[in-house]
């Protein structure tokens, strides 16, 4: 994804609150909130994100706790713990990740039981 | 160790239980308790309660899965319900639809 770099919280920062943006970003520090990506979220390792994340790409390191929302990709890398609901075309848990929660891969594959497809 | 394959042609209801590895190509529907691997290849098709020390998911499933040690959601399979279990891989090209407990207390 073509973007001017990557954005990082670092380890000593905590922010609560609304983040947006169009580039990839790096939490090593801890976000409370809303993130909102047109880009990749990284999750670094000793990294927490709480709340709810809307982003392109989902890769976690560290600490996940909450609802997200992808585009293409959730990525939980050996380490990590997450917890919550996880919608995505694509998620990949390496081993090694702990997950406690409802993944929802099922993005447009076919329709729920009961529901019509429109063409 | 000894293998046990349903074939693609086979059709089972009812109960699987065993101490064989557990191959399945063809379809369950009902529950399948092994003491040994289960591995559910491309064809397969399970509606069941599943439970064994490692389940491998290349196939369909339609249940709940219980890997006492480890599950893995392979490339192409398709899994729809509930995975519990204290080690899970899901390959890229996975579909899952469900609810994961990894809460297992270790020690």
């Amino acid at each position: 994804m073509a973007n001017d770099g990557t954005a990082v919280i670092g380890k000593a920062i905590t922010i609560r609150g609304e983040i947006e943006g169009r580039q990839d970003l790096r939490v090593e520090g801890v976000v409370e909130g809303h993130v909102r990506l047109d880009a990749e979220l990284v999750i670094g390792e000793g990294g927490t994100v709480k709340g709810e994340a809307h982003v392109a790409v989902l890769t976690v390191e560290g600490h996940f706790d909450g609802i997200a929302m992808t585009d293409e990709l959730a990525h939980l890398m050996p380490g990590c713990d997450a917890t919550g609901t996880i919608t995505s075309p694509r998620v990949v848990i390496e081993d090694g990740a702990l997950f406690t929660g409802t993944l929802d891969m099922d993005v447009g594959a076919e329709p729920a039981p009961g529901e019509a497809r429109h063409g | 160790m000894a293998e046990t394959t349903i074939g693609s042609r086979t059709r089972i209801e009812g109960s699987v239980t065993g101490r064989d590895v557990l191959v399945v190509e063809g379809e369950i529907r009902g529950t399948v308790t092994m003491d040994a691997p289960i591995r559910i290849e491309r064809e397969g098709r399970l509606e069941a309660e599943v439970a064994g020390p490692e389940v491998a998911i290349g196939g369909t499933v339609q249940g709940h899965v219980i890997g006492l040690k480890k599950v893995e959601i392979l490339p192409g399979a398709r899994m729809i319900g509930d995975v519990r279990t204290p080690r899970i891989l899901i390959s890229d090209g996975a579909v899952f639809r469900g609810r994961v407990d990894m809460d297992v207390g270790e020690g």
